[in-house]
């Protein structure tokens, strides 16, 4: 079980994070039901592509980096995360298979839900799940929009 | 009375008086990429040419023609740097040229980079580091690729009056890691206590640093007083819009935002026309200007 | 006050030569190559004496009718701007000597032009032209030296072209400021105002007498008549906002299919002022001349950045033109570019009427979404004080 000092510091990483700055009171605490504070070191794998993995992720701190494979290049990265990045979202979204292979850059903090968990309490209360909802697809937008700024090759010559 | 003590003043009624320079030093960045250290011939000039950061010369290669480019910086020397990007026939002709190469000045033209003035009184604001007072508040810099160049400028008249402000933060996005200017600079920068973040596009599985788009970095950066804050910008258009809007996104006022245009620049003295951007010149009223008075412009296509 | 004289048409002769003698150039109207141009004028054998002019959208004919007048006609294709902003002027030039170049500018005098027969509309041009080329951040030095000798002497209309409007631009017929004499040619000779001490020094040495109460009615009545004739009308009201307000209006592309970009309306416009400036190298490389010239926002390269180019279809170049002429320029000079002569109506040869354009963007706003009206003041953006010194 996870202690009251536990759930505090959760709670009080979530708050800094302006991802999560929309979410109701509600909804804070109840995610933060499901949470807790994941430290990592340099070179961990969080996941790997093709895996089934039952962990959504948001970064508090520190940088991961996102690599694909792919038989010509290899491993290549594609995207490094940070702060307010969420991670992993195919857990709840998709078949619970991951797109890419996470892997920490720096020393960095997470935020780690259970994905299985998070869906039931989705399903159950679809008021939180509207709210949850909102908060992935508004990160889902942004990492869009981010890789067609990234495709548009804006420095080419 | 022969010398002139300053390239601005004779400038109103003499506007296309050229200065004589010579390329004093060459450096390569990138392909096409290089920074030029330019020498007036006249040493008096040189110490005396005065620009605000943002402002941008007329390079002039005699039988080519002249080129807009941003002043980069100057030396302690007092050489005047510009870093070009070879991409048509005057800056080609400059990369041809190298060092040693005679080429004309006329200079500096156009509005620079806000809250400058040691003594100003405008752009006043209050709370900086350990809650004292600075006079400019918090100063977020975004800069692409070669838009980097104009905004070094700045980031060196920051450090030089570093009490001036508050936190100061500069992110930096590039192609690739060959593509990013000025790193060598970047850990003086932090010496002076900027924070420096920087992100490429492509990745060479050599670089361990950030991959992304530059807005990425700014997503990202602690804005704990965002009514306090200036952003500055400069980069590919739709780079600046982006910046700006997530700027936005974090309430930092939209007259507290900072962006650079660019067009045809023909005369860099407002009267032959090209480089209108709606009812702009961007050689008089540029090229920096507020997001607010050019937001609307820039969503007009072809404008 | 200005006086009011009148002389017999002959002396408009001697004051020619008066001014000649003088070592000013006259310019004036001459026709040439079936138009009346403004050219050099040696006497008054060469004004265009009996001609009338016949203008609609794309179209413009002269005839030699037998009249005894010397300026029964409208403008031409000419406007005054050629004399005060040259279609090609060097503006710096440059030697090469051991591989090292020097620059310096023009310090030859420019030449004195007297402009005889400058209609109200083309005043008003000059004056536009004086805000852009004068009273900028910076000087034009060969408009500066070029305006500051000429010597004017406007005519007032007495007949108008179906293309006119300057009554709608608040610019004619009536010449009211900026000349040095003006003219308003009734039977018996011409009413001359002199506005100028100039203006009374060629006055004084010709056969003047003072004009009569009949001589001033008659020339009222001329006057009049050519206020009259005017048929064409610009709508002004609010026309900035209008504008600016509409630059996606679907005309845009019906006035893109029949536009030409042939920049011909901003050959003949008096107060088009774009240009570009090109290198004239001899042949040993050493001597290079800085050249400017005419250019026009309707040429494709005009807009051409390494991004590519800007303005790349004639709808963007087309709302360029007209935005700019009749709408941004009140942000820029605190006027309208347009002063009403109808030039680039006559000479598109499409017939492109600017004043419809306008009329069929007004009667059928497409858009709410307006650009912000004024610029904020210049203190806006703080500049380093030194570099502003």
């Amino acid at each position: 079980m996870i202690s009251p000092e536990q759930r505090i510091a959760t709670l009080s990483a979530m708050r800094r994070l302006v991802t999560l700055v929309d979410l109701s009171e509600d909804s804070m605490d109840k995610l933060a039901e499901l949470a807790s504070i994941r430290k990592c070191t340099e070179g961990t794998v969080l996941f790997s592509e093709g895996d089934h993995h039952d962990q959504l992720y948001f970064v508090v701190d520190g940088s991961l980096r996102l690599e694909m494979t792919t038989t010509q290049c290899g491993r290549q990265t594609i995207l490094t995360v940070g702060s307010g990045d969420l991670l992993a979202w195919s857990a709840i979204l998709g078949d619970g298979t991951m797109t890419s292979t996470a892997v920490v850059n720096e020393p960095s903090q997470l935020i780690a839900i259970v994905a299985s968990d998070l869906k039931n309490e989705l399903e159950r209360d679809t008021v939180f799940g509207y709210e949850i909802m909102k908060v992935i697809a508004k990160s889902l937008s942004m990492r869009l929009l981010a890789t067609r700024l990234q495709l548009l090759d804006l420095y080419h010559r | 009375m022969t010398a002139v003590s300053d390239t601005s003043r004779y400038n109103r009624n003499d506007p296309w008086r050229t200065w004589p320079v010579e390329v004093r030093r060459f450096r390569n960045h990138s392909a096409g990429v290089f920074t030029v250290d330019l020498d007036f011939n006249d040493p008096d000039l040189g110490r005396k040419f005065n620009f605000a950061p943002g402002q941008f010369n007329m390079l002039y290669v005699p039988g080519v023609g002249e080129a807009a480019i941003s002043i980069a910086g100057t030396t302690a020397a007092g050489l005047i740097q510009h870093t070009i990007r070879s991409v048509g026939n005057v800056t080609k002709a400059i990369e041809i040229g190298g060092n040693g190469m005679s080429l004309g000045l006329r200079g500096p033209f156009g509005r620079g980079w806000p809250l400058q003035t040691p003594t100003g009184s405008e752009g006043g604001l209050p709370f900086g580091l350990n809650g004292n007072l600075t006079k400019y508040g918090d100063i977020i810099i975004v800069a692409g690729g070669i838009g980097l160049a104009p905004l070094r400028s700045m980031v060196n008249h920051i450090a030089t009056h570093r009490e001036d402000y508050g936190v100061v933060s500069i992110v930096i996005g590039a192609r690739t890691p060959d593509d990013l200017l000025y790193q060598e600079e970047y850990d003086v920068w932090r010496s002076r206590d900027i924070i420096v973040k920087c992100t490429v596009d492509r990745a060479s599985p050599a670089w361990k640093g950030q991959i992304g788009v530059v807005t990425l970095l700014l997503d990202r950066l602690d804005i704990p007083r965002p009514d306090h804050t200036t952003l500055m910008t400069c980069g590919p258009e739709v780079m600046m819009r982006y910046a700006a809007k997530s700027a936005l996104g974090r309430r930092i006022p939209e007259q507290q935002i900072f962006v650079t245009l660019e067009r045809n620049m023909n005369c860099a003295i407002g009267l032959c026309g090209h480089c209108q951007f709606g009812p702009k010149f961007i050689c008089k009223e540029g090229p920096v200007f507020r997001y607010n008075e050019v937001n609307a412009l820039l969503r007009v296509q072809e404008l | 006050m200005a006086e009011t004289y009148r002389i017999p048409k002959a002396q408009l002769h001697n004051l020619i030569e008066l001014l000649r003698s003088d070592r000013y150039t006259v310019v004036g109207p001459k026709v040439e190559d079936d138009a009346v141009v403004y050219a050099e004028i040696f006497g008054m054998d060469d004004l265009p004496k009996g001609v009338r002019d016949a203008q609609e959208p794309g179209k413009y004919r002269v005839k030699q009718t037998g009249h005894e007048n010397f300026f029964e006609f409208n403008v031409g294709p000419h406007s005054w701007k050629q004399f005060l902003f040259p279609p090609k002027t060097t503006v710096a030039t440059g030697i090469r000597e051991a591989n090292r170049w020097t620059f310096s500018t023009p310090t030859e005098p420019q030449p004195r032009f007297a402009f005889l027969g400058v209609r109200a509309c083309e005043l008003a041009a000059i004056a536009i032209q004086d805000r852009i080329f004068l009273q900028g951040s910076y000087v034009d030095p060969v408009y500066k030296a070029r305006r500051e000798s000429v010597l004017i002497i406007a005519v007032n209309c007495t007949v108008a072209a179906s293309t006119c409007f300057c009554t709608s631009m608040e610019t004619g017929p009536k010449c009211r400021n900026g000349f040095d004499l003006a003219l308003t040619e009734i039977d018996s000779g011409f009413v001359v105002e002199s506005a100028t001490e100039l203006g009374n020094s060629f006055l004084m040495r010709l056969k003047t007498e003072d004009a009569t109460e009949r001589d001033i009615d008659e020339a009222l009545v001329l006057e009049k008549r050519a206020v009259d004739q005017i048929s064409k009308r610009l709508d002004t009201f609010d026309i900035r906002n209008m504008l600016l307000g509409n630059l996606e209006h679907p005309r845009w592309d019906d006035v893109a299919n029949r536009c030409l970009s042939c920049t011909n309306c901003t050959m003949v416009c008096p107060t088009c002022f774009c240009s570009s400036v090109s290198e004239v190298v001899d042949l040993s490389g050493d001597n290079v001349q800085r050249q400017r010239e005419w250019d026009s926002c309707f040429n494709l390269d005009f807009s051409y950045t390494a991004n590519g180019i800007v303005r790349n279809d004639r709808r963007s170049r087309y709302r360029q033109w007209l935005t700019h002429k009749l709408a941004s320029w009140h942000d820029q000079f605190d006027s309208s570019g347009c002063v009403g002569c109808g030039r680039c109506i006559t000479w598109c040869p499409v017939g492109i009427d600017l004043t419809e354009e306008v009329a069929a963007i007004r009667n059928t706003p497409s858009s709410q979404r307006m650009l912000p009206v004024i610029s904020p003041p210049a203190s806006s953006c703080v500049l380093n004080k030194r570099a502003q010194e």
